[in-house]
């Protein structure tokens, strides 16, 4: 059966009063999800919350168990679901309209991964020395990237870091689900962008090289990073190591 | 060889790799990749191996794999196959040579290719006619140019259409609308244009808010999720339709995505939802089973489709009349009255599996009063013929 072990933490950072970002994981059912609450509005907090609590309460239930092939297709349900109720909620409370969340989760089965994702927070696969970003960013300067959207749809003065898909921002959204083998020795990053924005990847890349032995160090060494250079978010960080197959 | 590995990424979904330099030109020439993919170094951005600019800017040693062009002298230690420059004053004749070398390797390449291809799509066939539908769906999930080949040459190659039916409903997870509106051919019953499993989480999702009302008021409405419910699970099960093996029809395939899409719903905690659950539950049960015999379940309560259930696990007629019977004093609406067309048809069943057990004479097969479903508009006449082959096969 694949090993998996799982380190997870969060950061309010340097700036910030309070911390939106949530983390939560599970190594029994080898899974976990990063949520980062859409700052700038009320109730990011309790949005990522809704995404723990959902999340949770989905992986420890009779789905845990799930079939492989059913992953992506459960997966992308759930996060709709989550969408929803999120979005009635702030139908419902309008001082909260508006409220959304970013949501990036892992599921290990078998021999795969399945990385359900909707936002900016990141998966990132260490292996054989190599840091690759698994997941697009939902943002403006990725939308024009792949050409979701028209440069010329853009106005002006948009902020190219600005969500186009989050969790609750809408009645539906659209959610992207990953899946790749995994080999041993491997070592994946859930992160917020609170430490890609303020650590490049070349320095995180630097950071899982040298602690790779040691990856329970692995979330507060990247937040220690982040703060040093900053800490202007809040800062969540969820390291999943294939330590066998 | 270099130490750089890169990773490819597929659809925007899936990955593969991390794989060296080397080992993409192989994937490259065996198309086990193409220039639809992404493909990024370690730290550095995503790039569509198509966007040659993009390509240039960021990993210059992938040009001339991906875009033939001779790489720049600064590229050879990255490129490990790197055609000389010709000398200055060469002859005519060495020129000619050279044209002549490069085209036998480009003909001995695309033979290999085209041998590796023909491999490949021989072992599909072999496994799909094997039914070891397993094997012959991996070669094809990995192997996204033959698919796209198969898929052109429909016209000319209909040998290929049952494995492309398998294909689009076996591994279901991403809509391929090409693809099904390329295997469709025409349904015999009401279904949606577009039977994957995307498609059928957005009906399922939709239809939700009116469940209670279709329930409560039993009404019988047009939409597919409600004809779907109707659809009579032998006749799923035993039809054959030309050119179909697994799923053995449009219908079986739909109603698999359908079936698949449900499962993964969050459903509502109301007993709507849960007359649904135990219908649509039964349906794919009776559909994986390979015996008609099935324990028959008294249903947790009186709901029409809960009666069906009972009715088409029924193997004697005292059973069959017992479901029925639930039903004896409940208001006669659209849904109760079409069970009745569901007791005829299910009678018949009964009938014909007992002439099979003890083989009286197909004459004693009862008829019914129209072959055609008032609803769904199944034509039982595809499987009446089923049951009388049988029966006939007994004598």
């Amino acid at each position: 059966m694949t090993n998996i072990r799982m380190f997870g933490e969060t950061s309010v950072g340097v700036v910030r009063d309070s911390n939106q970002d949530s983390v939560f994981y599970d190594e029994r059912v080898q899974a976990g999800v990063v949520a980062d609450g859409i700052g700038g509005r009320k109730g990011g907090d309790i949005a990522s919350g809704i995404v723990i609590q959902e999340f949770a309460r989905f992986i420890q239930g009779r789905k845990a168990r799930m079939p492989a092939e059913q992953a992506p297709e459960l997966y992308a349900a759930l996060l709709e679901d989550i969408n929803a109720k999120i979005y009635s909620f702030g139908e419902r409370y309008r001082e909260m309209s508006g409220l959304g969340t970013t949501a990036t989760a892992i599921q290990f089965i078998g021999q795969q991964a399945f990385i359900p994702h909707c936002g900016d927070s990141r998966a990132y696969l260490f292996t054989r020395d190599h840091l690759f970003q698994l997941t697009i960013d939902h943002n403006v300067a990725s939308s024009i990237h792949h050409g979701w959207i028209d440069r010329s749809a853009v106005p002006q003065n948009t902020k190219r870091s600005v969500l186009t898909r989050g969790i609750g921002l809408s009645p539906t959204v659209e959610v992207d689900v990953y899946h790749l083998s995994i080999a041993a020795g491997q070592i994946f990053l859930l992160c917020s962008d609170g430490l890609s924005d303020m650590v490049d990847d070349r320095r995180i890349l630097k950071i899982l090289h040298k602690n790779k032995h040691a990856t329970h160090h692995l979330p507060s060494l990247l937040i220690e990073e982040a703060c040093a250079r900053g800490g202007r978010d809040n800062i969540t960080v969820l390291t999943c190591e294939v330590a066998s197959l | 060889m270099s130490n750089k590995y890169y990773l490819l990424r597929r659809n925007q979904e899936t990955f593969v790799g991390p794989h060296n330099l080397s080992e993409l030109v192989s994937l490259y020439k065996s198309k086990r990749c193409s220039t639809n993919d992404e493909v990024s170094g370690s730290t550095g951005p995503w790039v569509y191996l198509r966007n040659r600019d993009e390509l240039e800017k960021h990993y210059p040693e992938m040009v001339g794999i991906f875009h033939g062009a001779v790489p720049k002298e600064n590229l050879v230690s990255a490129y490990e196959k790197y055609e000389p420059k010709p000398r200055k004053g060469s002859s005519f004749l060495t020129l000619t040579l050279v044209a002549v070398v490069l085209l036998g390797v480009a003909a001995a390449g695309y033979y290999s290719y085209y041998r590796r291809q023909s491999d490949a799509l021989n072992r599909v066939m072999r496994y799909h006619r094997a039914q070891d539908y397993s094997r012959a769906m991996n070669i094809m999930r990995t192997d996204a140019a033959l698919v796209d080949k198969m898929r052109a040459s429909l016209a000319s190659a209909k040998e290929w259409l049952p494995v492309l039916r398998t294909f689009a409903f076996w591994d279901d997870t991403k809509p391929k609308p090409a693809l099904m509106v390329a295997i469709r051919e025409q349904s015999a019953v009401k279904t949606p244009a577009n039977c994957s499993r995307a498609s059928w989480r957005k009906i399922w999702r939709a239809s939700m808010s009116s469940w209670e009302e279709v329930l409560t008021q039993q009404k019988l409405i047009s939409a597919h999720w409600s004809l779907l419910l109707s659809w009579d699970t032998l006749w799923l099960r035993e039809r054959t339709v030309p050119n179909w093996h697994y799923p053995n029809s449009y219908e079986h395939g739909c109603f698999l995505s359908a079936y698949n899409a449900f499962v993964g719903l969050s459903l509502p905690d109301n007993s709507f939802a849960t007359v649904i659950r135990e219908r649509i539950m039964w349906q794919a049960r009776a559909l994986a089973s390979t015996s008609d015999s099935h324990r028959t379940i008294h249903p947790s309560s009186a709901s029409p489709l809960l009666v069906w259930n009972c009715m088409e696990q029924s193997n004697d007629l005292k059973t069959l009349d017992a479901c029925r019977r639930i039903l004896k004093n409940a208001r006669r609406t659209p849904l109760v009255i079409y069970s009745q067309e569901k007791y005829h048809w299910n009678r018949l069943r009964i009938i014909a599996a007992q002439i099979r057990k003890d083989g009286s004479t197909n004459s004693s097969i009862p008829s019914l009063a129209s072959r055609t479903d008032s609803y769904n508009a199944i034509d039982y006449s595809d499987i009446v013929g089923y049951l009388v082959n049988i029966n006939s096969q007994k004598k």
